[in-house]
């Protein structure tokens, strides 16, 4: 891989002799390839941080080492998103393992242009989650989930941990209604269906109050106003 | 209200696997022709993402994904039994009770038929060997029913070579599902044959050892090392 440092209007406080490790002298020029600190500290951390489409062109590869890379990035997201539809810690580990096999077995499909990697494995996960609860097959295994938690924990739990302020602030900026029905549906596992049976509220409202929810956080957190 | 207008109402709760099977089931279909559709839903997935936390990983978990992936990888047998078993039967026996099981026959119980049964998905080199496949002495060759009618066929030749050829009667999956083939052992253990994709042309696989029969499922996207269960026929060689 080609690095190709942003050159700045730093002035250059790197001895001219400095070379970080891994890093060669430019051969044309006899000096480093480097010039400002900042340079150097960008480029410690593109080497240091392979791209998640790096680590997955490595997995196409059977590279199992940037397999672990991911699961450390997202691995704990996995499990986050398993165990809230979930309640059972041997059932979600089930999920995180098989969501992490099944993108082994095929990171092909994987496409960048369609959303973020950690979304992508979160997609694979929720649905394989929420099959473990809703399959007739997977009877035995429901039975091991605990009966429905109180949602309002579940919200606050969701709102104490997210990842960013920024997505705190887009949670906040909803009606209560719209993201008490979004958190019950995605992390409590259920269809909108039984979010209004849970909720005592008409099939409808529900509806349309997840899909405006939805809608304000596109707008506030993808920029995108649909 | 036209069925784009309809249906694109249902995409944030299809984000959020919020939708019924039959609500999910037709926004599906309509997905595979909507481009808009399909890019509404990667933005509402993208947003679902960002609302679950950054949490460390557990490091137990990675070793179990390390065993699976390497065992995998060696191409030992994947078994669905095991822990699995414990906690909810034998699942051999419990694929075979959810699903229609249809008799494999023998090649010479076909002689004079062809696999040109009508809606079979194109790809021709694959079609007409498994065609000529099915007319060796030896081969086994078995429909997937569901609701009687073949969804798809199953040849294996006497040499171990294998082909699975969908009809169109095979519902079109979302992107992130896929088909898996698995291969029954005699002594009750079902064995990944191969990941067939959301919406699967006709496929090649191996296999050499003994056969009970063969069984369809539905498993998320790149296939799984053990079964949820979604079985959508199984074939026995009675």
């Amino acid at each position: 891989m080609v690095i190709t440092p942003q050159r700045t209007s730093l002035r250059p406080l790197v001895r001219p002799d400095y070379l970080p490790a891994g890093h060669s002298r430019n051969p044309k020029t006899d000096t480093p390839d480097l010039v400002s600190q900042s340079d150097a500290i960008r480029l410690v951390t593109l080497t240091t941080q392979p791209t998640d489409a790096e680590l997955v062109g490595r997995v196409v590869a059977r590279d199992q080492t940037s397999l672990r890379e991911i699961y450390d990035r997202f691995g704990g997201a996995v499990m986050a998103v398993a165990q809230r539809v979930l309640r059972n810690p041997t059932l979600a580990e089930d999920v995180v393992q098989e969501t992490f096999v099944s993108f082994w077995n095929s990171p092909d499909g994987f496409d960048p242009a369609r959303g973020s990697l950690k979304t992508y494995l979160l997609t694979i996960a929720h649905r394989r989650a929420v099959d473990v609860v809703r399959s007739e097959e997977s009877r035995a295994r429901r039975e091991q989930i605990p009966p429905d938690p109180d949602y309002s924990r579940v919200e606050e739990d969701v709102m104490t941990k997210v990842s960013s302020e920024t997505v705190r602030q887009a949670l906040n900026g909803l009606d209560e209604n719209e993201r008490r029905a979004i958190v019950m549906a995605y992390f409590g596992g259920l269809t909108y269906v039984e979010v209004a049976k849970e909720l005592g509220a008409p099939e409808g409202t529900v509806k349309s109050r997840i899909r405006a929810g939805m809608r304000k956080l596109a707008v506030n957190l993808q920029g995108v106003d649909l | 209200m036209s069925g784009h207008s309809r249906l694109v109402e249902l995409v944030p709760l299809y984000a959020l696997d919020a939708l019924d099977p039959s609500e999910a089931a037709s926004l599906e279909s309509h997905l595979e022709d909507c481009e808009a559709c399909r890019a509404e839903l990667d933005v509402h997935r993208n947003v679902a993402a960002q609302l679950v936390p950054d949490e460390p990983p557990a490091i137990h978990v990675w070793d179990r994904i390390e065993a699976a992936i390497s065992q995998g990888d060696e191409g030992e047998v994947i078994d669905f039994g095991a822990e699995r078993a414990r906690r909810r039967g034998n699942p051999f026996n419990w694929m075979l009770a959810t699903a229609a099981v249809v008799a494999l026959v023998f090649a010479g119980v076909l002689v004079g038929q062809r696999l040109a049964f009508d809606g079979l998905s194109t790809d021709e080199g694959v079609v007409a060997a498994a065609e000529s496949a099915a007319e060796e002495p030896g081969a086994l060759v078995g429909d997937f029913l569901v609701d009687d009618v073949a969804v798809a066929r199953v040849v294996l030749s006497k040499d171990g070579l294998g082909y699975v050829i969908p009809t169109d009667a095979l519902d079109t999956l979302d992107p992130s599902r896929t088909y898996q083939l698995w291969v029954l052992t005699p002594d009750e253990v079902a064995i990944s044959a191969g990941v067939l994709g959301a919406d699967p042309g006709p496929a090649t696989f191996t296999w050499k050892g003994d056969i009970a029969g063969f069984a369809l499922t539905r498993e998320v996207a790149g296939g799984v090392v053990s079964s949820a269960g979604d079985v959508v026929s199984v074939i026995l060689d009675t």
